[in-house]
């Protein structure tokens, strides 16, 4: 078994549930108080994929950092950023979309796409113009580990290939 | 740099800790740097952050929520390279902030939540419009017309017993008033599409009423005559006020078997009532051979929808009532009712 550490960051406009997210995935809690991020805070969560111990280091920024540059220092050692919006807001399906095309275009970064807050979506809401890779709530838990193995796994891959060429 | 609600450490590139000052501090544990702050987790990054603010950095230590403004640099000793972090706990100042920064957000998302929703309910509105535009259109109009006209050869070829024809009347009947619904709701909707209350604006009775009839002048051959003595100025759509007075005016020539010479207009004067208008028509009987009093109320209905039911609609946009008096066929006379219209009054 092999060891690897990842640094990972969430990112995405004001009460996306990025926080939230994290506490589901990290400490398996949630709490419908809404409390906005002040900053930056980073929590850790190891997890076994196959033959490799993955240390994630989740790095959640506050909403605000994401409106002005200062958020790519932030990026430095980083291997995967998570873009979230909240479903039923597509402002903030719009913002990350486009500050996930920036990133990805001035650093070689591994991305996904997240559409959380699926447990507030009514019978009217049409989510099929969202592009992402995954539906989570972090209220019921839906998807959320999932989410987090997903990135995970395709970092160790990456890391896989990298090594092989 | 260090003050007395701050924390130092000295720790080199491997996160080993030399010296600390903080409570939370155990020299017995050999805990690493990022095993206190884990967003130093990463010795690569260690120099990314040197003189650089990172502010404010939240952690969790002992189950206690700390806010600090974090201060790296470097330090040499004994030709080694160390690294200087001095944390200053800000976590009331912090705090305070959060809450205040949590009200303006809780802002921010049920503000972009309403604008989805508006969005949505514009979508849905534009589909219904759609939808009313075919149910009012053509494609429904025609075949109801041809239905009209089949049951009309039938009824004409005589070869019908007498409840066939009633109930074949009755039918055409029916398909009329039906024919007149869709045209009303039609032009209700054309209407309402092509003119808004974007353009409402003050204007008095005399200014609407001149557009009247000026606009009627060509489609009656009647007088139309004002009694108006009201120089208010009301806040109302001209265009929409000049249709319902057209409408209703329409509606009192197009009684059959009678001819309409005239039309009154007058203003209504009551203490509680902030505006009204009182619309008189005088007509004689086209021929004195029929019963024409009776014969003009059993006609009336299936005539008159259309007219009536568009200045009805409209006067209900602006708190309006209509109401017709027609007891005797040869005076009816409609009551226009507005009790609540934004009304600026004249000088005089």
């Amino acid at each position: 078994m092999h060891e690897v550490r990842k640094k990972i960051i969430l990112i995405g406009s004001v009460g996306v549930g990025k926080t939230s997210l994290i506490r589901r995935f990290v400490h398996q809690e949630f709490t419908d108080e809404y409390h906005s991020t002040i900053g930056v805070r980073v929590d850790k969560k190891t997890i076994t994929l196959d033959d490799t111990k993955v240390h994630l280091m989740i790095w959640d920024l506050a909403g605000e950092i994401l409106q002005n540059k200062a958020y790519q220092a932030y990026l430095k050692g980083s291997s995967g950023i998570i873009g979230i919006f909240d479903v039923t807001r597509p402002a903030s399906y719009q913002l990350i979309n486009e500050s996930l095309q920036n990133v990805k275009g001035s650093q070689e970064l591994l991305s996904i796409m997240v559409g959380n807050k699926i447990d507030l979506l009514d019978e009217t809401t049409d989510i099929h113009g969202y592009d992402c890779e995954y539906f989570t709530s972090a209220k019921t838990g839906e998807n959320v580990e999932e989410m987090f193995n997903l990135i995970a796994q395709k970092l160790v891959k990456k890391d896989e290939k990298f090594k092989r060429i | 740099m260090k003050s007395s609600n701050a924390f130092r450490f000295i720790f080199d590139n491997d996160g080993i800790i030399y010296f600390a000052e903080a409570p939370f501090y155990n020299p017995a544990s050999e805990k690493k740097i990022d095993e206190y702050f884990p967003i130093f987790s990463d010795q690569t990054t260690y120099d990314t952050w040197v003189n650089k603010p990172i502010h404010p950095y939240e952690f969790e230590i002992n189950d206690r929520n700390y806010f600090v403004d974090i201060n790296l640099d470097h330090i040499k000793k004994n030709g080694q390279r160390y690294y200087d972090l001095v944390l200053v706990d800000k976590s009331n100042h912090y705090l305070k902030f959060q809450a205040e920064r949590t009200e303006k957000n809780n802002y921010k998302i049920s503000n972009e939540r309403m604008l989805e929703m508006n969005h949505r309910l514009k979508s849905k509105i534009e589909q219904l419009d759609e939808i009313l535009q075919y149910v009012v259109g053509n494609e429904v109009k025609s075949p109801i017309g041809s239905i009209r006209s089949t049951l009309q050869v039938l009824d004409d070829s005589k070869n019908l017993n007498a409840s066939q024809t009633q109930l074949i009347k009755i039918s055409i009947e029916e398909l009329s008033r039906i024919e007149n619904i869709i045209s009303a709701v039609y032009e209700l909707q054309m209407f309402s599409n092509s003119k808004s209350f974007e353009q409402t604006y003050y204007c008095s009775f005399n200014e609407i009423l001149e557009d009247t009839k000026e606009t009627l002048i060509s489609s009656v051959d009647f007088e139309i005559a004002f009694d108006i003595n009201d120089q208010n100025q009301y806040f109302v759509n001209k265009f929409h006020f000049t249709k319902i007075l057209q409408s209703l005016i329409k509606y009192l020539a197009s009684f059959p078997l009678k001819y309409v010479h005239e039309v009154i207009i007058k203003n209504l004067k009551t203490e509680d009532r902030t505006c009204g208008l009182l619309i008189e028509s005088k007509a004689d009987y086209l021929s004195s051979n029929l019963n024409t009093s009776d014969s003009i109320k059993s006609l009336k209905s299936k005539e008159q929808d259309f007219n009536l039911m568009i200045a009805k609609k409209l006067s209900k946009l602006y708190g309006g009532t209509v109401s017709v008096n027609d007891d005797n066929p040869l005076a009816t006379s409609i009551k226009l009712d507005f009790k609540n219209l934004l009304v600026k009054k004249s000088i005089s």
